[in-house]
Protein backbone atom coordinates (compact mmCIF):
# COMPACT_ATOMS: atom_id res chain seq x y z
CA UNK A 1 0.00 0.00 0.00
CA UNK A 2 1.26 3.51 -0.77
CA UNK A 3 -0.18 7.02 -0.38
CA UNK A 4 -2.22 6.70 -3.59
CA UNK A 5 -3.72 3.40 -2.41
CA UNK A 6 -4.57 5.00 0.92
CA UNK A 7 -6.28 7.93 -0.82
CA UNK A 8 -8.16 5.49 -3.05
CA UNK A 9 -9.43 3.58 0.01
CA UNK A 10 -11.00 6.74 1.37
CA UNK A 11 -12.21 8.11 -1.95
CA UNK A 12 -13.93 4.91 -3.13
CA UNK A 13 -16.04 4.72 0.04
CA UNK A 14 -19.24 6.23 -1.29
CA UNK A 15 -21.69 6.26 1.59
CA UNK A 16 -25.10 7.93 1.95
CA UNK A 17 -23.55 11.42 2.24
CA UNK A 18 -21.58 10.93 -0.97
CA UNK A 19 -24.62 9.59 -2.82
CA UNK A 20 -26.66 12.61 -1.72
CA UNK A 21 -23.82 14.84 -2.91
CA UNK A 22 -23.82 13.16 -6.35
CA UNK A 23 -27.61 13.44 -6.61
CA UNK A 24 -27.60 17.09 -5.50
CA UNK A 25 -24.81 18.04 -7.89
CA UNK A 26 -26.50 16.11 -10.73
CA UNK A 27 -29.82 17.87 -10.13
CA UNK A 28 -28.31 21.35 -10.10
CA UNK A 29 -26.16 20.62 -13.17
CA UNK A 30 -29.17 19.23 -15.04
CA UNK A 31 -31.30 22.27 -14.21
CA UNK A 32 -28.45 24.55 -15.29
CA UNK A 33 -28.00 22.73 -18.59
CA UNK A 34 -31.70 22.65 -19.42
CA UNK A 35 -32.01 26.31 -18.51
CA UNK A 36 -28.88 27.16 -20.53
CA UNK A 37 -30.46 25.69 -23.65
CA UNK A 38 -33.31 28.19 -23.46
CA UNK A 39 -32.23 31.55 -24.73
CA UNK A 40 -34.59 34.40 -23.84
CA UNK A 41 -32.95 37.14 -25.87
CA UNK A 42 -30.05 36.72 -28.26
CA UNK A 43 -28.37 39.90 -27.01
CA UNK A 44 -28.23 38.65 -23.41
CA UNK A 45 -26.95 35.14 -24.05
CA UNK A 46 -23.54 35.58 -22.45
CA UNK A 47 -24.93 37.33 -19.34
CA UNK A 48 -27.58 34.64 -19.02
CA UNK A 49 -25.01 31.83 -19.33
CA UNK A 50 -22.70 33.52 -16.84
CA UNK A 51 -25.51 33.97 -14.29
CA UNK A 52 -26.56 30.34 -14.66
CA UNK A 53 -22.99 29.08 -14.33
CA UNK A 54 -22.41 31.24 -11.23
CA UNK A 55 -25.59 30.03 -9.54
CA UNK A 56 -24.73 26.40 -10.36
CA UNK A 57 -21.20 26.90 -9.04
CA UNK A 58 -22.53 28.27 -5.75
CA UNK A 59 -25.12 25.50 -5.37
CA UNK A 60 -22.60 22.72 -6.12
CA UNK A 61 -19.97 24.29 -3.81
CA UNK A 62 -22.49 24.62 -0.95
CA UNK A 63 -23.85 21.10 -1.46
CA UNK A 64 -20.42 19.55 -1.61
CA UNK A 65 -19.17 21.41 1.46
CA UNK A 66 -22.20 20.14 3.42
CA UNK A 67 -21.69 16.63 2.08
CA UNK A 68 -17.96 16.61 2.88
CA UNK A 69 -18.59 18.16 6.28
CA UNK A 70 -20.77 15.20 7.27
CA UNK A 71 -18.03 12.93 5.89
CA UNK A 72 -15.54 14.76 8.12
CA UNK A 73 -17.76 14.34 11.19
CA UNK A 74 -17.86 10.59 10.57
CA UNK A 75 -14.13 10.29 9.98
CA UNK A 76 -12.77 12.69 12.60
CA UNK A 77 -11.15 9.98 14.68
CA UNK A 78 -9.54 8.22 11.71
CA UNK A 79 -8.12 11.52 10.51
CA UNK A 80 -6.74 12.14 14.01
CA UNK A 81 -5.12 8.68 14.05
CA UNK A 82 -3.54 9.20 10.61
CA UNK A 83 -2.18 12.58 11.73
CA UNK A 84 -0.84 11.08 14.97
CA UNK A 85 0.92 8.36 12.98
CA UNK A 86 2.73 10.98 10.93
CA UNK A 87 0.38 11.92 8.09
CA UNK A 88 0.94 15.51 7.01
CA UNK A 89 -1.80 18.06 6.48
CA UNK A 90 -1.43 17.57 2.73
CA UNK A 91 -2.43 13.90 2.95
CA UNK A 92 -5.60 14.80 4.87
CA UNK A 93 -6.42 17.60 2.44
CA UNK A 94 -5.86 15.29 -0.53
CA UNK A 95 -8.34 12.75 0.90
CA UNK A 96 -11.14 15.31 1.17
CA UNK A 97 -10.34 17.25 -2.00
CA UNK A 98 -10.11 14.19 -4.23
CA UNK A 99 -13.33 12.76 -2.86
CA UNK A 100 -15.13 16.06 -3.30
CA UNK A 101 -13.92 16.42 -6.90
CA UNK A 102 -14.94 12.81 -7.63
CA UNK A 103 -18.45 13.41 -6.27
CA UNK A 104 -18.77 16.72 -8.16
CA UNK A 105 -17.56 15.24 -11.44
CA UNK A 106 -19.80 12.17 -11.07
CA UNK A 107 -22.71 14.50 -10.32
CA UNK A 108 -21.89 16.61 -13.38
CA UNK A 109 -21.77 13.58 -15.71
CA UNK A 110 -25.05 12.22 -14.32
CA UNK A 111 -26.60 15.71 -14.52
CA UNK A 112 -25.53 16.16 -18.17
CA UNK A 113 -26.94 12.74 -19.09
CA UNK A 114 -30.17 13.47 -17.22
CA UNK A 115 -30.60 16.87 -18.91
CA UNK A 116 -30.02 15.29 -22.33
CA UNK A 117 -32.59 12.54 -21.73
CA UNK A 118 -35.01 15.08 -20.28
CA UNK A 119 -34.93 17.26 -23.37
CA UNK A 120 -35.31 14.26 -25.69
CA UNK A 121 -38.36 12.99 -23.78
CA UNK A 122 -40.13 16.29 -23.31
CA UNK A 123 -38.88 18.11 -26.41
CA UNK A 124 -40.61 21.12 -24.84
CA UNK A 125 -37.84 23.49 -25.66
CA UNK A 126 -37.51 22.11 -29.14
CA UNK A 127 -33.86 21.26 -28.76
CA UNK A 128 -32.44 17.82 -28.07
CA UNK A 129 -28.83 18.58 -28.73
CA UNK A 130 -26.24 20.31 -26.57
CA UNK A 131 -23.09 21.80 -27.98
CA UNK A 132 -19.75 20.46 -26.83
CA UNK A 133 -19.05 23.94 -25.47
CA UNK A 134 -22.03 23.98 -23.10
CA UNK A 135 -21.28 20.46 -21.88
CA UNK A 136 -17.64 21.34 -21.26
CA UNK A 137 -18.62 24.55 -19.48
CA UNK A 138 -21.05 22.62 -17.25
CA UNK A 139 -18.39 20.02 -16.43
CA UNK A 140 -15.91 22.77 -15.52
CA UNK A 141 -18.47 24.60 -13.38
CA UNK A 142 -19.40 21.34 -11.59
CA UNK A 143 -15.80 20.33 -10.95
CA UNK A 144 -14.78 23.84 -9.86
CA UNK A 145 -17.77 24.07 -7.51
CA UNK A 146 -16.96 20.71 -5.96
CA UNK A 147 -13.31 21.71 -5.60
CA UNK A 148 -14.27 24.95 -3.84
CA UNK A 149 -16.69 23.16 -1.50
CA UNK A 150 -14.18 20.39 -0.83
CA UNK A 151 -11.30 22.80 -0.24
CA UNK A 152 -13.10 24.46 2.67
CA UNK A 153 -13.69 21.10 4.40
CA UNK A 154 -10.19 19.84 3.51
CA UNK A 155 -8.62 22.85 5.25
CA UNK A 156 -10.81 22.29 8.32
CA UNK A 157 -9.92 18.58 8.36
CA UNK A 158 -6.21 19.31 8.21
CA UNK A 159 -6.53 21.66 11.21
CA UNK A 160 -8.36 19.23 13.50
CA UNK A 161 -7.03 18.99 17.05
CA UNK A 162 -5.39 15.55 17.00
CA UNK A 163 -5.65 14.90 20.75
CA UNK A 164 -9.38 15.77 20.84
CA UNK A 165 -10.22 13.57 17.86
CA UNK A 166 -8.33 10.58 19.27
CA UNK A 167 -10.11 10.90 22.63
CA UNK A 168 -13.57 10.75 20.99
CA UNK B 1 12.26 15.45 34.04
CA UNK B 2 14.77 13.98 31.61
CA UNK B 3 14.72 10.60 29.89
CA UNK B 4 18.05 9.43 28.51
CA UNK B 5 18.47 7.67 25.20
CA UNK B 6 18.00 3.89 25.57
CA UNK B 7 16.13 4.14 28.88
CA UNK B 8 12.98 2.16 29.64
CA UNK B 9 10.81 4.44 31.77
CA UNK B 10 7.46 3.60 33.30
CA UNK B 11 5.17 6.52 34.08
CA UNK B 12 2.69 5.48 36.73
CA UNK B 13 -0.03 7.19 38.70
CA UNK B 14 -3.72 6.94 39.33
CA UNK B 15 -6.35 7.99 36.81
CA UNK B 16 -6.32 11.69 35.97
CA UNK B 17 -2.77 12.39 37.02
CA UNK B 18 -1.70 13.16 33.46
CA UNK B 19 -0.02 10.04 32.10
CA UNK B 20 -1.76 10.27 28.71
CA UNK B 21 -1.16 14.03 28.61
CA UNK B 22 2.55 13.40 29.17
CA UNK B 23 2.60 10.89 26.29
CA UNK B 24 0.77 13.43 24.08
CA UNK B 25 3.25 16.15 25.02
CA UNK B 26 6.28 13.98 24.26
CA UNK B 27 4.82 12.96 20.89
CA UNK B 28 4.12 16.59 19.97
CA UNK B 29 0.39 15.99 19.68
CA UNK B 30 -0.28 18.42 22.53
CA UNK B 31 1.51 21.50 23.84
CA UNK B 32 2.36 22.53 27.39
CA UNK B 33 0.66 25.60 28.86
CA UNK B 34 3.83 26.17 30.91
CA UNK B 35 7.42 25.00 30.42
CA UNK B 36 8.77 23.20 27.39
CA UNK B 37 9.19 19.70 25.96
CA UNK B 38 12.41 18.78 24.21
CA UNK B 39 12.59 15.61 22.15
CA UNK B 40 15.89 14.59 20.53
CA UNK B 41 17.27 17.93 21.75
CA UNK B 42 14.62 19.99 19.96
CA UNK B 43 12.01 22.15 21.68
CA UNK B 44 8.78 20.87 20.11
CA UNK B 45 6.90 24.15 20.50
CA UNK B 46 9.59 25.97 18.50
CA UNK B 47 9.38 23.59 15.54
CA UNK B 48 7.10 24.09 12.57
CA UNK B 49 4.11 21.78 12.09
CA UNK B 50 5.85 19.89 9.27
CA UNK B 51 9.01 19.43 11.38
CA UNK B 52 6.92 17.95 14.22
CA UNK B 53 5.11 15.67 11.76
CA UNK B 54 8.46 14.54 10.35
CA UNK B 55 9.85 13.73 13.83
CA UNK B 56 6.68 11.82 14.71
CA UNK B 57 6.68 9.88 11.46
CA UNK B 58 10.35 8.90 11.47
CA UNK B 59 11.46 8.77 15.10
CA UNK B 60 8.46 8.15 17.36
CA UNK B 61 6.24 5.09 17.61
CA UNK B 62 2.98 5.46 19.53
CA UNK B 63 0.69 2.80 20.98
CA UNK B 64 -2.58 4.49 21.92
CA UNK B 65 -4.70 3.54 24.91
CA UNK B 66 -7.42 2.12 22.65
CA UNK B 67 -5.07 0.83 19.93
CA UNK B 68 -6.95 2.86 17.29
CA UNK B 69 -6.50 0.66 14.24
CA UNK B 70 -8.11 1.84 10.99
CA UNK B 71 -11.04 -0.51 10.48
CA UNK B 72 -11.13 -0.28 6.67
CA UNK B 73 -7.50 -1.41 6.37
CA UNK B 74 -6.23 -4.95 6.85
CA UNK B 75 -3.80 -5.84 9.63
CA UNK B 76 -0.73 -5.56 7.39
CA UNK B 77 -1.97 -2.30 5.86
CA UNK B 78 -2.40 -0.83 9.34
CA UNK B 79 1.21 -1.73 10.10
CA UNK B 80 2.30 -0.18 6.79
CA UNK B 81 0.73 3.21 7.63
CA UNK B 82 3.66 4.78 9.52
CA UNK B 83 6.01 3.43 6.85
CA UNK B 84 4.04 5.31 4.19
CA UNK B 85 4.27 8.55 6.17
CA UNK B 86 7.96 8.11 6.97
CA UNK B 87 8.75 7.75 3.27
CA UNK B 88 9.82 4.09 3.06
CA UNK B 89 10.13 2.68 -0.43
CA UNK B 90 7.33 0.58 -1.96
CA UNK B 91 9.51 -2.53 -1.87
CA UNK B 92 10.39 -2.15 1.81
CA UNK B 93 6.91 -1.40 3.20
CA UNK B 94 5.22 -4.76 2.84
CA UNK B 95 8.37 -6.68 3.79
CA UNK B 96 8.93 -4.65 6.99
CA UNK B 97 5.25 -4.84 7.96
CA UNK B 98 5.26 -8.63 7.48
CA UNK B 99 8.46 -8.90 9.54
CA UNK B 100 6.94 -6.82 12.34
CA UNK B 101 3.84 -9.01 12.46
CA UNK B 102 6.06 -12.08 12.57
CA UNK B 103 8.09 -10.46 15.38
CA UNK B 104 4.99 -9.98 17.55
CA UNK B 105 3.65 -13.41 16.57
CA UNK B 106 0.58 -12.60 14.51
CA UNK B 107 -0.11 -14.50 11.29
CA UNK B 108 -3.56 -13.05 10.45
CA UNK B 109 -2.11 -10.26 8.34
CA UNK B 110 -4.85 -10.06 5.71
CA UNK B 111 -7.77 -9.93 8.13
CA UNK B 112 -9.56 -6.74 9.12
CA UNK B 113 -9.28 -5.49 12.73
CA UNK B 114 -12.94 -6.26 13.54
CA UNK B 115 -12.21 -9.99 13.28
CA UNK B 116 -9.34 -9.88 15.81
CA UNK B 117 -9.40 -10.34 19.58
CA UNK B 118 -8.46 -7.48 21.96
CA UNK B 119 -5.02 -9.03 22.47
CA UNK B 120 -4.41 -9.39 18.74
CA UNK B 121 -5.53 -5.79 18.12
CA UNK B 122 -3.05 -4.62 20.75
CA UNK B 123 -0.31 -6.69 19.12
CA UNK B 124 -1.04 -5.03 15.75
CA UNK B 125 -0.91 -1.61 17.41
CA UNK B 126 2.51 -2.47 18.86
CA UNK B 127 3.73 -3.81 15.50
CA UNK B 128 2.53 -0.58 13.86
CA UNK B 129 4.43 1.50 16.42
CA UNK B 130 7.61 -0.55 15.89
CA UNK B 131 7.41 -0.59 12.08
CA UNK B 132 9.64 2.43 11.50
CA UNK B 133 12.14 1.17 14.12
CA UNK B 134 11.61 4.40 16.07
CA UNK B 135 14.23 5.77 18.44
CA UNK B 136 11.44 6.53 20.92
CA UNK B 137 8.51 4.24 21.65
CA UNK B 138 5.57 5.68 23.59
CA UNK B 139 2.98 3.32 25.02
CA UNK B 140 -0.20 4.47 26.71
CA UNK B 141 -1.69 1.75 28.93
CA UNK B 142 -0.70 -1.01 26.49
CA UNK B 143 -2.06 -3.85 28.62
CA UNK B 144 -5.21 -2.26 30.04
CA UNK B 145 -7.71 -4.59 28.34
CA UNK B 146 -5.57 -7.70 27.99
CA UNK B 147 -5.58 -11.05 29.77
CA UNK B 148 -2.53 -12.18 31.77
CA UNK B 149 -1.25 -14.61 29.14
CA UNK B 150 -1.21 -11.94 26.42
CA UNK B 151 0.52 -9.53 28.79
CA UNK B 152 3.15 -12.20 29.49
CA UNK B 153 3.83 -12.43 25.76
CA UNK B 154 4.01 -8.67 25.18
CA UNK B 155 6.27 -7.78 28.10
CA UNK B 156 9.38 -9.67 26.89
CA UNK B 157 8.84 -8.17 23.43
CA UNK B 158 9.05 -4.65 24.81
CA UNK B 159 11.98 -5.46 27.07
CA UNK B 160 13.78 -7.12 24.17
CA UNK B 161 13.16 -4.14 21.90
CA UNK B 162 14.60 -1.79 24.50
CA UNK B 163 17.59 -3.98 25.34
CA UNK B 164 18.55 -5.40 21.94
CA UNK B 165 17.92 -2.31 19.83
CA UNK B 166 18.89 0.23 22.52
CA UNK B 167 15.63 2.12 21.92
CA UNK B 168 14.02 4.48 24.41
CA UNK B 169 10.64 3.41 25.80
CA UNK B 170 8.25 5.58 27.79
CA UNK B 171 5.37 3.54 29.10
CA UNK B 172 2.31 4.98 30.84
CA UNK B 173 0.69 2.32 32.97
CA UNK B 174 -1.31 1.50 36.07
CA UNK B 175 0.07 -2.03 36.14
CA UNK B 176 2.68 -2.64 38.82
CA UNK B 177 3.84 -5.74 36.97
CA UNK B 178 4.55 -3.68 33.87
CA UNK B 179 6.13 -0.82 35.80
CA UNK B 180 8.54 -3.24 37.50
CA UNK B 181 9.93 -4.22 34.11
CA UNK B 182 11.15 -0.69 33.43
CA UNK B 183 14.59 0.49 34.48
CA UNK B 184 13.08 3.59 36.04
CA UNK B 185 9.68 4.56 37.38
CA UNK B 186 8.25 8.06 37.38
CA UNK B 187 5.18 8.29 39.60
CA UNK B 188 2.82 11.16 38.83
CA UNK B 189 0.58 12.49 41.56
CA UNK B 190 -1.34 15.54 42.67
CA UNK B 191 -0.55 18.33 43.12
CA UNK B 192 2.56 18.27 40.90
CA UNK B 193 4.04 15.45 42.94
CA UNK B 194 6.52 13.46 40.93
CA UNK B 195 8.51 10.56 42.38
CA UNK B 196 11.39 9.48 40.22
CA UNK B 197 12.96 6.13 41.16
CA UNK B 198 15.66 4.01 39.56
CA UNK B 199 14.76 0.32 39.71
CA UNK B 200 16.85 -2.84 39.63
Amino acid sequence: MNTTDLLFRYVKELGVESSLGVIGAAASIAVCLVAASTRPMESNVSTYQFALSSITFLIVATLLSLCMMSELLLKRQEIGILRALGAGKRVVMAIFLSKSILIGTLGSVVGIAFAYVFTIITNVIGQTYYSGESILRTLIVGSAGSMAGGLYVAIRASRLNIVETIRE
Amino acid sequence: MTVKSGEFVAVTGSTGTGKTTLINLISGLDFPTKGSVEVFGKDLSKLTESERVSIRAKNIGIVFQNSHLISKLTVIENVELPLIFSGSSDADRERIAAEMLEFIGLSKKHLFPNSLSAGEIRKVAIARALATNPALLLLDEPTSDLDTSTVDILLPLLRGYNYLHNRTIVLATNSLKLAKMASREIRLGRPELVVDAIQD
